[in-house]
């Protein structure tokens, strides 16, 4: 909410867009609708310009006569805005790091998504412009110093340029009460003091000493820019740059830890999984607005979008509290590895490039029709079916722990999308009209197949393995058609008849 | 009467209007007026008083016939006649209107209902002057091309006055507006935005909160954004225009991208892949699993785990019990920890 500096510049801005009356607001209120002098020739009198005077009303004459010309000049720039700033305490602080295990509060649901504490806040909003209402510039400021601060800045030239600057952080806290052994949390190595490996059963009084307490959560840094360019009323060119990176960590579930004479699939652990990835989105479009050669107006919009997701990680491991050591002699169960293996998510790539038209057609018709194709693409290197140092020979004549075990050694994988949608739209009256639509969406997986002979599972030796598997590139296509007539006969109620 | 508004209604005092020419039924509610005390002036209020209604209707139709006097040349600095303008321009607004009277003529036609009988309260049909009648367009404006864009002016059609915004605006985010639902269901341009004061950051929108916007329609969705899993919409984070297009799109629901996933993708890319090992309804549609606008179950699911799973597997992990695994905490997901895909050779059940 805007709230003026002072009452003096609110009047004038609001007076300047006003336009021809830079009176002051009470005065034009009050001589609003209620006769006030007619001077001037107008069309209840069809001209007679000497018949002035409407019956005198209550209104005093002085407010009455005023002239539109008395109201105080604008400034050749006009600033506004708001400040707001304070300090926060509790009655029953929400105790953000409490620990459950020790009858503590611990609210992460309070602190999800903002960092709500005991002290100062502030933001604001600045805005300012030319009088000539060409120039405008806006400054936003939202929980400074806070992690879910963020800053906006508008600027731009009416109807010809416009700019837009934003920094974001949105974090994202799933718990403030999470009990870890494991050291390296949020880097891509988990690892267990020594005091804690041990080939047999833990158990709570053997884990909790080595508890530490961890937050579980990622922060979301955004940094964006638009730009907007109108070089004549016909052309719209746009273009967009965002910048997201995310660091933190999330809850993954690990198998393949048994003590001795124990079932690896039956007893999951959970770690902390780091998240260290950026994602940048771009796209740059441009429109124009024309005449067609039936004289009726169309619109032509063609764009490119893009997006690179990296993510810093590729896999992350985790030591088996179960292995008293490194190698894999030390485990409790021999199959067993000192260590798990995890694949994080992939880095990956889209391109996308789409035209849209939209034309006026005769008998009041109109049809809007988009053509969007989208590639999709990932090639990250696999890594090898198991990380035990101990593993046997593949099938393939290549231990387990090597990439050479396998058939390939990354997916290669290409998605493409192929998108049509067509709507035809006629006003057959004024309270009929009639829509039809037709949609393709073809989803069309190109990633290769890829047969493994067999598997390994839990990053054991692979002594044992499992069998044949194949992996299956899902692909389909949807089309949609439709059509409808929509009648209505006031403004309470609607009738729609379709057909899809 | 004939004294002070002149003969054959032509006032030749400043003081006093015209009346010749007048429209009849604003003179029969003026005369009314003054009777009634509404309209105040002591001098005519005492005339009123004695008319009877029939010879109030006779007033006003009497100097409604009545020709009206054309201006009188003003005099230029040299003293010959200069030459005016036309008063009224065939189809056209009086140019010469002040800003009040404007205001004062839209307000009196704003206030007659829609329906006005020709003879209300006995008052004679009512006769346009020629001018106006010869001015006003056809597309029901108000005299002086005033359009009203309230609801309750029902004069108007909410296509029509859309029609007026679409005139510069039928391009970019709203090009697919014709035929889309919000159109179809009679939706105005003003119903969401206000051009004549600044609410919103951005977007011109009649509140500062933008979601807040769509809630006057949309309440469940409101009521969703309030459940424990959400993405941070309340929080001022997230707006729904970073996914819809409430003008209209090409792809259901009015996403602004191709399909459910590529709008999901814009924030979670990590789960575009493609992927070695994918699951089925992930690479499907996100929506198989989650509520993206809000849920009561973790992660946003549309249902809680394991029955979620259960919707399509039936397993052999029939275990339960406060320590299972298979019930407790994440459930299945405390094993299968890949469920959007994997990319590991080892990751066929999404363990690795």
């Amino acid at each position: 909410m805007l709230r003026p500096f002072g009452s003096v510049h609110g009047c004038v801005v609001v007076a300047a867009l006003g336009g021809v009356a830079l009176d002051s607001i009470d005065a034009f209120a009050q001589d609003c609708c209620l006769g006030g002098s007619a001077t001037g020739v107008n069309a209840w009198t069809n001209g007679l310009a000497t018949s002035a005077q409407w019956p005198a009303t209550t209104q005093s004459s002085a407010n009455m006569a005023q002239s539109p010309a008395n109201a105080d000049p604008v400034p050749d720039w006009w600033y506004h805005g708001d400040i707001e700033a304070g300090g926060r305490f509790f009655l029953n602080n929400p105790s953000r790091n409490g620990a459950r295990y020790l009858g503590q509060g611990g609210l992460a649901k309070f602190y999800e998504y903002s960092t709500v504490m005991p002290g100062a806040f502030g933001g604001g909003h600045i805005a300012a412009g030319s009088k000539d209402g060409l120039y405008g510039i806006d400054l936003w400021a939202n929980n400074i110093g806070y992690s879910d601060q963020s800053y906006f800045l508008n600027a731009s030239k009416i109807g010809e340029q416009y700019i837009s600057l934003g920094w974001d952080q949105t974090p994202h806290v799933y718990s403030t009460s999470a009990q870890t052994p494991y050291s390296g949390v949020g880097s891509n190595a988990l690892t267990l003091p020594p005091g804690l490996l041990s080939n047999t059963a833990h158990n709570s009084s053997i884990i909790n000493p080595y508890l530490q307490q961890t937050d579980i959560g990622i922060e979301r840094d955004t940094a964006s820019v638009n730009y907007r360019w109108r070089p004549t009323d016909a052309w719209d060119v746009r273009a967009k740059y965002s910048h997201m990176s995310r660091t933190g960590t999330q809850v993954d579930g690990v198998t393949g830890f048994a003590p001795a004479g124990g079932s690896a699939p039956n007893s999951p652990t959970e770690v902390t999984k780091p998240v260290d990835d950026t994602t940048q989105n771009f796209g740059v479009n441009g429109e124009y607005v024309g005449t067609s050669p039936w004289n009726q107006r169309f619109t032509f919009k063609v764009a490119y979008n893009g997006s690179v997701y990296n993510d810093n990680h590729s896999s992350y491991t985790v030591q088996n509290p179960y292995c008293t050591g490194a190698t894999a002699s030390s485990c409790a169960n021999k199959t067993e590895s000192p260590f798990a293996q995890l694949s994080l998510p992939p880095s990956n790539q889209a391109n996308a490039v789409s035209e849209t038209l939209a034309a006026e057609l005769p008998f009041k018709s109109r049809y809007v029709g988009t053509l969007n194709y989208v590639m999709m693409t990932q090639n990250g290197t696999f890594q090898p079916m198991t990380d035990n140092p101990n593993a046997v020979t593949s099938p393939s004549g290549v231990p387990w722990n090597s990439i050479g075990a396998l058939p390939a050694t990354s997916l290669n994988g290409a998605i493409n999308t192929t998108l049509s949608n067509n709507i035809l739209t006629t006003q057959i009256a004024r309270d009929l009209k009639s829509k039809l639509s037709y949609r393709y969406y073809n989803f069309e997986n190109n990633t290769q197949q890829i047969t493994f002979p067999s598997w390994v599972s839990y990053d054991q030796t692979g002594s044992s393995h499992e069998n044949t598997i194949s992996s299956l590139a899902i692909s389909y296509v949807k089309q949609n058609a439709g059509a409808e007539l929509n009648w209505r006969p006031s403004p309470d109620w609607n009738f729609t008849s379709g057909y899809g | 009467m004939r004294r002070v508004h002149g003969e054959e209604g032509v006032s030749v005092s400043p003081e006093f209007p015209s009346l010749a020419g007048q429209e009849a039924q604003y003179l029969a509610d003026a005369l009314r007026a003054y009777k009634e005390g509404t309209r105040s002036d002591a001098t005519m209020k005492a005339i009123a008083e004695s008319l009877e209604e029939r010879t109030i209707n006779d007033l006003a139709s009497h100097f409604a016939s009545l020709p009206p006097a054309q201006p009188a040349p003003a005099t230029s600095v040299e003293g010959q006649p200069a030459q005016h303008e036309p008063l009224l321009v065939r189809n056209g607004i009086v140019a010469s209107l002040d800003e009040r009277t404007i205001n004062n003529i839209a307000s009196y036609y704003a206030g007659l209902r829609p329906s006005q009988p020709a003879s209300a309260r006995g008052a004679p049909a009512k006769r346009e002057p020629s001018a106006v009648r010869e001015a006003a367009p056809a597309d029901r404006r108000s005299l002086g091309g005033i359009i009203s864009f309230r609801r309750d002016d029902l004069g108007r059609t909410a296509e029509e006055n859309n029609a007026i915004c679409l005139g510069c605006h039928r391009r970019g985010e709203r090009t697919y507006w014709d035929g889309s639902v919000h159109e179809t269901r009679g939706l105005a341009c003003t119903e969401c935005h206000t051009i004549m004061k600044t609410v919103s950051a951005e977007h011109q929108l009649k509140t500062a909160f933008e979601p807040n916007t769509c809630f006057q329609c949309h309440k469940d969705r409101r009521a969703q954004m309030f459940r424990s899993s959400h993405m941070p919409i309340r929080e001022g984070k997230v707006v729904c225009s970073e996914c819809h297009n409430p003008h209209g799109s090409a792809t259901e629901a009015l996403l602004k991208e191709d399909s459910v996933n590529d709008t999901c993708y814009k924030c979670h890319a990590e789960k575009r892949g493609p992927l070695l090992f994918e699951h089925a309804p992930v690479r499907e549609n996100c929506l198989s699993c989650h509520n993206a606008h809000g849920s009561i179950n973790q992660f946003s699911l549309k249902t809680s785990l394991p029955r979620l799973c259960y919707e399509c597997h039936t397993i052999g992990h029939a275990q339960a019990g406060r320590n299972s695994q298979f019930t407790m905490g994440r459930a299945c997901l405390n094993c299968h920890t890949q469920i959007h895909g994997s990319n590991s050779p080892a990751g066929a059940v999404f363990q690795r």
